[in-house]
């Protein structure tokens, strides 16, 4: 494979069998491993399809300052970009994620604007758009941008159906919700039995320091009918399924890809058959500082408790 | 039917501080309705209106949200866990 920019190794990432781990010979399991794109997470891609339709649409000119309120990932993958386009960029993130995402976006050249943990993205969310007013920055917002849905719409959605079309289900973790909307409409389309499963992290702890329930946020762009399933997966199991994966499968895959395949573990215990392809955001090299394949189980598990990883 | 109810800090200042209570009923709905009827304050601070699930909140019973089971009418079991948490984005 030769390439003249990095931006054409977004995308088309690979499917691979992870059947040792599926409770049931009957039940297959195939992992998307999204970890290898650029910068290691699915936002890559959308990034990529988010700066290209601002660029198209005159709303980012060269030169221009963006701000983006996000956990890691994709604030990472836009500093890259914006490093390459000429642009200049904010990122509002919670104070409580691992040190590695932080030091990624600082690296790819990002200014870091901690917000508050204990209120989460959602307190990220809300602090950018007030700098966003005040400013006049200009604003991609992933939790409200079609591009994000459209990057997997158009994207992710067919590759699976083309690598995968015997697929019964599809399952992946819940942040933006544009993975499973744009995937999960794509695939429902193709053939409307296809189930799609959501794994969420808990989120009560985390948050404490948001005043009532009315501070919560559904992101615009996510479609919550798409779903059959919506699970919560705890920090253990979480960091059980990654430990699998790295001994057993060799995939060396982030906290939330251990989530959303303890989701799918759960889903298959109650199929007699089927094709399960499970989503894997990003890689474990985030995550080392959490000790969650080193150290101690239990004390990872504590440590996750504290931190945002989806 | 006894089951357990976890609340979030959002709502503890509603049942005197606790985090768990326990309510009974035979689906989550009688759970919640039964925990309302001793701590009438609950209902405002949960956003409770109708049959609805209030948009920024999700219940989930034995780890799955109700949303995607029968809402409010999903039948509990003994030693059932529900658990309300505020919505929360990620990415």
């Amino acid at each position: 494979m030769r390439v003249e920019s990095i931006t054409e190794l977004i995308g088309n990432t690979p499917l691979v069998g992870i059947h040792a781990l599926s409770p049931k010979p009957s039940v297959k399991i195939y992992a998307k491993l999204d970890g290898q794109n650029p910068t290691g997470s699915v936002k890559d891609r959308v990034a990529w399809n988010m700066m290209r339709k601002a660029e198209e649409d005159g709303i980012l000119r060269s030169g221009d300052t963006f701000l983006e309120p996000t956990s890691g990932n994709t604030g990472i993958a836009l500093a890259m970009l914006a490093s390459l386009r000429g642009y200049h960029m904010k990122a509002v993130l919670p104070d409580n994620v691992s040190p590695e995402r932080r030091q990624l976006l600082e690296m790819f050249g990002a200014e870091v604007i901690p917000s508050p943990g204990e209120e989460g993205s959602n307190g990220a969310v809300r602090m950018a758009q007030r700098l966003v007013a005040k400013h006049g920055y200009v604003f991609l917002n992933q939790y409200e941008n079609a591009a994000n849905v459209d990057a997997h719409y158009s994207g992710t959605g067919p590759e699976i159906w083309k690598d995968c079309p015997e697929i019964t289900g599809f399952v992946a973790g819940l942040g933006t919700g544009g993975t499973l909307t744009g995937v999960g409409r794509y695939l429902k389309e193709r053939n409307g039995r296809i189930k799609v499963i959501a794994a969420e992290p808990p989120t009560g702890e985390l948050v404490q320091g948001l005043r009532s329930l009315d501070d919560g946020y559904i992101p615009p762009i996510f479609d919550r009918d798409v779903l059959d399933s919506k699970v919560v997966v705890r920090p253990a199991p979480s960091v059980a399924w990654s430990r699998r994966l790295l001994r057993e499968c060799g995939i060396f895959a982030g906290l939330s890809s251990g989530a959303a395949l303890s989701a799918a573990i759960r889903y298959a215990e109650r199929l007699d058959e089927g094709v399960l392809v499970v989503f894997f955001p990003d890689g474990g090299w985030k995550y080392l500082s959490t000790g969650a394949w080193t150290g101690d189980a239990a004390e990872a598990e504590e440590r996750l408790s504290q931190i945002i990883y989806f | 039917m006894a089951v357990e109810v976890q609340l979030p800090a959002q709502l503890r200042e509603f049942v005197d501080g606790q985090t768990v209570i326990e309510g009974t009923g035979v689906t989550v709905g009688e759970v919640l309705r039964d925990i309302v009827g001793r701590y009438p304050a609950l209902e405002e601070g949960l956003g409770l209106k109708g049959n609805d699930i209030p948009k920024y909140v999700n219940i989930y019973l034995d780890d799955e949200d109700i949303r995607y089971l029968d809402k409010f009418e999903t039948s509990v079991s003994n030693g059932s866990q529900v658990v309300i948490m505020p919505a929360v984005a990620g990415g």
